[in-house]
């Protein structure tokens, strides 16, 4: 008999609107667990960066109750939520979000920044993120000067040095062409086989085999999908 | 990963390198303000060093008092003096009267101060050498003189040696230090003694005079000390009755009190307070306005970068620090480099074009402070901009 797997993040009946006649999400309920690889497709538009942030802790819903760890978010404070992000949270962006003019080496110890790690672990880690990334060749080399897959590999290993439990991935083969998306998705998978769990928000639809749930974004709503989904 | 200053700098960096040239701008502007407030407070300060300068020329808790240039006859003299020191012995007097002769070989001028043994201990006068009068010189009017020790240096004059005045011999009995002599205040008028004077008791004849009708018991001027530590203004209230009830007009006499003297300084503070005062006021508001627009727009620039710091996990306060840290960089920076500058133009005016400046940690710590608290209140409302922002929206930027 295997133990369960335990809750890493729930919505529970989660809504959100940026204004009063801009709902994005509408009453989206869902468990998220340790083991899991999530994928979360649906149009441009249709919220999945919104879910994604609401779950990254980035904010908070207009109705309804986002629960990480079992912690009802709404109860935690700024700093709070900031040490949740800075050890528990990992986010990889479709824009990247890198500092072009630091070297690639002092972006991923970037992540870094607001955590309690010391300096030593954080390059010690920093050091094998790039290497599961398989970015350790371009330490040195300014991030502005990369390639749109590099600069992404160079955000996943941003993203995962610090350890997190769970990896937010906003789009994060969006604008990559086929060969890199394989490349980036390969990663993900490894991630995943070594325990991280991992929700991705993608309009490419070909990418849902990787993940061992999916769901689909539509009209605000979001509804489990019965597509073929392997896991890794 | 730790707080440490060496983050604090990149930190620091980074938001410079979005904004190299606003940021040089308002260093420059912050700088110019700075330099305005270092040179008040430093020219304000090398007024109230005159100022204690001049005050303490005439000595501690010391006034004189003068016949008016309005009098017609001198209003003071010898029995009145004695009156005074009768009514008020709490006070420590000294009569003066002026003379000027001309020198038969040099042709420059000599001032001859006729006065009692009191006036050395009342100016605070160190002897160089030998000895002032004492009452047996004014008792028996023994022609005697003091002078000052660069005069004695300059005529080659040593206790015991006689100068003649008007072919009278008097012999000198001692030396004053000439640097309790120079650099008098000209707000003094006669008690700015000059180079080539000799001090001579007062009971003697004024021999070297032609004028006749002249009252040889007359007083120039009396210069009072309180021996306690009352006030000289109220002192000289008290003297200012007593001679009053003499039946003379205040008019007829001129008093030179702290107050007086340092009358003319005051207002030039006043003065240079109100106008460079309120220009320095001025380029304080511009340089904190530049600064708040500056960091603004640096927020404005680095959505990007506070969403990327949000969700690393930086606070709230985290942000607003780092606007906060870039603001008194900026400032602080700015105002050493404006002190850095009037310390420069001090020097350069002090010691060439003899105008008086003080130099010291006043001019130092006073625009520091100023600056500090400006760079303060310049990013509250940029910081509380930046601290504010949805994470979540700073991404999508």
């Amino acid at each position: 008999m295997t133990a369960a797997p335990t809750p890493a993040l729930t919505f529970d009946r989660v809504s959100h609107r940026y204004s009063t006649d801009t709902t994005v999400l509408s009453n989206v309920s869902m468990q998220i667990n340790s083991t899991d690889f999530i994928m979360v497709t649906g149009p441009s538009g249709s919220g999945k960066s919104t879910f994604l942030q609401l779950g990254a802790l980035l904010e908070q819903p207009s109705e309804g109750e986002v629960y990480f760890q079992q912690k009802a978010v709404s109860s935690l404070d700024d700093k709070t939520l900031s040490q949740l992000r800075a050890s528990r949270v990992g986010i990889i962006f479709q824009a990247y979000h890198l500092l072009p003019r630091y070297s690639v080496f002092e972006n991923v110890l970037f992540g870094f920044r607001y955590s309690k790690t010391p300096m030593d672990e954080a390059r010690q880690l920093s050091q094998e993120a790039m290497q599961l990334a398989t970015i350790d060749h371009l330490q040195n080399k300014s991030a502005g000067l990369l390639s749109g897959g590099e600069m992404q590999r160079v955000a996943i290993a941003r993203a995962i040095a610090s350890r997190p439990d769970v990896l937010f991935a906003d789009e994060p083969t969006g604008n990559l062409d086929r060969r890199t998306t394989d490349m980036i998705m390969a990663t993900l998978a490894t991630l995943h086989a070594a325990g991280l769990t991992i929700v991705m928000a993608t309009h490419d639809d070909s990418l849902v085999p990787f993940a061992n749930r999916h769901y689909q974004l539509t009209g605000h709503s979001l509804h489990r999908s019965d597509r073929a989904c392997h896991g890794v | 990963m730790v707080f440490s200053i060496a983050q604090l700098w990149r930190d620091f960096r980074l938001g410079l390198r979005n904004q190299w040239f606003m940021s040089a701008m308002v260093l420059v502007s912050i700088a110019t303000g700075a330099t305005c407030c270092a040179s008040l407070v430093s020219i304000l300060r090398g007024l109230q060093v005159q100022e204690e300068a001049i005050i303490n020329s005439l000595g501690a808790n010391v006034f004189a008092v003068s016949n008016a240039a309005v009098a017609k006859q001198s209003l003071l003299d010898t029995a009145t003096v004695s009156a005074l020191r009768t009514h008020l012995p709490e006070l420590e007097t000294s009569a003066l009267r002026f003379d000027v002769i001309d020198a038969n070989s040099t042709g420059e001028p000599l001032h001859i101060v006729q006065t009692d043994s009191g006036l050395a201990s009342i100016q605070g006068w160190r002897m160089q050498r030998g000895r002032f009068f004492d009452p047996h010189d004014l008792t028996f009017s023994t022609r005697v003189v003091v002078v000052g020790s660069a005069f004695a240096e300059m005529s080659g004059w040593h206790p015991g040696d006689y100068l003649y005045i008007s072919d009278l011999a008097y012999r000198i009995v001692g030396v004053i230090d000439s640097r309790d002599l120079q650099d008098q205040p000209s707000e003094l008028g006669n008690l700015a003694f000059k180079p080539r004077t000799v001090f001579m008791p007062l009971s003697l004849d004024n021999h070297w005079s032609a004028d006749i009708t002249r009252n040889p018991d007359r007083v120039d001027t009396l210069i009072v000390r309180s021996k306690s530590t009352r006030a000289s203004s109220l002192m000289a209230a008290r003297v200012q009755r007593f001679l009053l009830g003499g039946k003379m007009l205040n008019e007829q006499l001129h008093w030179v009190t702290p107050t007086t003297l340092t009358k003319g300084i005051k207002k030039l503070r006043r003065v240079i307070g109100i106008t460079l005062g309120s220009l320095a006021t001025m380029l304080l508001a511009l340089a904190a306005t530049t600064l708040t627009a500056s960091l603004t727009s640096s927020v404005r620039a680095r959505f990007s970068e506070i969403g990327l710091r949000r969700s690393l996990g930086a606070t709230r306060h985290a942000i607003a620090a780092l606007f906060v840290m870039e603001s008194l960089l900026i400032s602080i920076s700015g105002a050493a480099l404006g002190i850095t500058m009037t310390l420069l133009i001090g020097k350069f005016m002090t010691s060439q074009l003899g105008f008086l400046v003080e130099v010291d940690r006043h001019v130092v710590f006073i625009p520091l402070l100023i600056y500090f608290s400006m760079g303060v209140l310049a990013s509250y409302w940029p910081a509380k901009f930046a601290a504010n922002l949805s994470p979540a929206l700073c991404l999508r930027q």
